[in-house]
């Protein structure tokens, strides 16, 4: 502060005040707004789902009962099972289609990947609901590609697992969720400097080379944020399943929104709700001590 | 070598035209397509061009009330959120203290969680509280997830931005308050353009969150997903969702445009 040994003056010192003032101005009302609006419903989905459970309501008596019924039902325990499937599934498919457009983006393009980019950005910000319904018109029954391959003559009777299926979630979670996979691994992509890969090129690394030890190394950091980006909500998804899933598609949270809203059951939901959260807190708290990720925020 | 490397290029490029073309864009635009469409079902064969769908859109008064509740749910949420963004943003990135990381963690965890879980905490807590879901409650739970957005966008300006500026600023013997609106505010304007946007794109389209908290109002996502439910209501669903999307497209473009820094020119122009 007082580099030449003078003391430090009046407007210096009022300043220093004037700043800590001013953080616990700007801090202390968004924490106090979470902390009503987040975190405490979020701990009270915790302490409810060990209530005892009426019909849309809750009676404040400790009982494991909530966890015993889910965890006993044979058919909650495969809905459970199904969606860490199709979810773990979707997540390698998105990898997998999505890596060589984030590497095509970040280091084919030239002039204008920025406007690709945002051709990317677009849809996710058109309403979610529209989005999903719209998959109806493509792969429903008398839909576009049904009518294209009997037109074709490929097939004789309209392809009914297409629609009303897991395979039609599938689908949709891809449409919905690429742009987060391809965004992450494009920014970490762009950023790897021009020069490594020079000298890497230079001292006699083939292309593949430096894709393995270059490239794919510095990328992890953008795939284990689409990780946590993607895997994560869509463990919780139910509107895709809702709409396009039919019985096959039925996902966890589907469950969880029946017990609120249909069946009223809230203890139970409560009980699924929460294991679901525990599940995403645990997966992120291994991706970030893994990665070390905080770091890179 | 070079010619292998313009093939990969060329292979790599059409996979990704095939993707983004397929994967991303088909469904939206027979969305579009077919909203002309003067057919009853929405699939082939075509039966000619039609505006009834629009016309009759237009004359649905649950649909015109729905959308008048997003507008203004979304017009108050974003400028609560904006508000609490810009604070939590400041916090996040202008002061240096201890339990800094831990603040940015605080806000930003909501981001990441599940609107499920979000959605059934929240009528959990309307609950307990005894606060009787409506749009009021749709409101406050709107700000929970889009003060988070509103503070990573901003945050992310702040943090390019160099400190060093505000600290000339004080020294020539400008109060915070003037600091803030002569020389913060307007490099970070874009941002909190951008931000607004988005908080309100986010607002309007937000279903799942508002499905668990709002009771027997209605807003456009609510009205679209009851919809869904009876056919005759498909074509409808069609026209009114080409024109939100066109709409939306916009306002996106606006958004990016701005979050990238490139609009200082358009808020220059205007004073």
């Amino acid at each position: 502060m007082s580099t030449l040994g003078l003391p430090i003056p009046y407007s210096r010192w009022r300043r220093t005040v004037q700043q800590y003032a001013g953080l616990v101005l700007n801090v202390f009302p968004p924490f106090i707004y979470l902390l009503l609006f987040f975190y405490a419903p979020m701990a009270l989905l915790f302490v409810m789902s060990f209530w005892k459970s009426g019909y849309m309501e809750l009676e404040p008596a400790f009982t494991l009962e909530n966890y015993r019924a889910f965890l006993s039902n044979p058919t909650y325990r495969r809905i459970m099972w199904n969606t860490f499937v199709t979810v773990t599934g979707v997540m390698a498919l998105l990898v997998v289609v999505g890596y060589p457009i984030a590497y095509f983006l970040a280091r084919m393009v030239r002039r204008y990947d920025a406007l690709l980019i945002y051709l990317l950005i677009i849809p996710v910000e058109i309403n979610y609901l529209i989005r999903i319904y719209a998959w109806k018109i493509v792969l429903g029954r008398s839909g576009i590609i049904n009518a294209a391959l009997m037109y074709l003559g490929l097939i004789d009777e309209p392809l009914r697992f297409l629609l009303y299926s897991r395979t039609a979630v599938m689908i949709v979670l891809i449409h919905e969720w690429l742009p987060y996979v391809v965004i992450p691994v494009y920014v970490a992509l762009k950023g790897v400097p021009q020069e490594i890969v020079e000298a890497a090129r230079d001292l006699g690394a083939g292309r593949w080379d430096v894709f393995r030890y270059i490239y794919l190394p510095l990328s992890l950091p953008g795939l284990f944020a689409s990780f946590i980006l993607v895997y994560i909500p869509m463990l919780g998804e139910f509107a895709i399943p809702s709409i396009v899933g039919g019985p096959s598609g039925y996902m966890l949270g589907n469950v969880i929104e029946s017990q609120f809203l249909a069946a009223g059951n809230w203890g139970l939901g409560s009980a699924i709700g929460f294991l679901l959260l525990f599940i995403t807190l645990v997966l992120v708290a291994i991706v970030i001590k893994v990665t070390g990720l905080e770091e890179l925020m | 070598m070079w010619q292998r490397l313009r093939r990969a290029s060329f292979w790599l490029g059409m996979y990704t035209a095939m993707v983004m073309a397929f994967i991303i864009y088909l469904p939206i635009l027979l969305l579009i397509v077919f909203s002309f469409n003067d057919s009853k079902i929405m699939s082939l064969p075509w039966n000619g061009f039609t505006l009834r769908w629009y016309r009759i859109a237009f004359s649905r008064e649950d649909l015109l009330h729905a959308l008048f509740n997003s507008l203004w749910v979304a017009a108050v949420v974003t400028a609560v959120s904006l508000v609490l963004g810009i604070m939590a943003a400041n916090g996040m990135a202008k002061y240096r203290y201890r339990g800094r990381s831990l603040f940015t963690g605080y806000i930003a965890i909501p981001v990441v969680m599940p609107w499920l879980l979000l959605g059934i905490s929240l009528l959990l807590f309307f609950n307990v509280i005894k606060v009787p879901l409506s749009l009021f409650t749709v409101i406050l739970s709107h700000i929970s997830f889009d003060v988070p957005l509103v503070a990573v966008i901003v945050a992310a300006r702040l943090h390019q931005f160099d400190p060093t500026l505000e600290e000339a600023a004080r020294d020539l013997g400008a109060g915070p308050i003037e600091t803030f609106r002569l020389v913060t505010l307007p490099i970070i304007a874009p941002a909190i353009v951008a931000a607004g946007i988005f908080a309100f794109s986010w607002s309007f389209d937000a279903f799942v969150v508002t499905h668990f908290v709002i009771g027997s109002q209605v807003t456009f996502p609510i009205w679209v997903w009851s919809a869904l439910r009876y056919p005759k209501n498909l074509p409808v669903i069609n026209a009114v969702s080409s024109i939100i999307v066109v709409v939306e497209i916009l306002i996106v473009y606006l958004g990016e445009r701005l979050r990238r820094g490139e609009g200082g020119g358009v808020l220059r122009s205007n004073d």
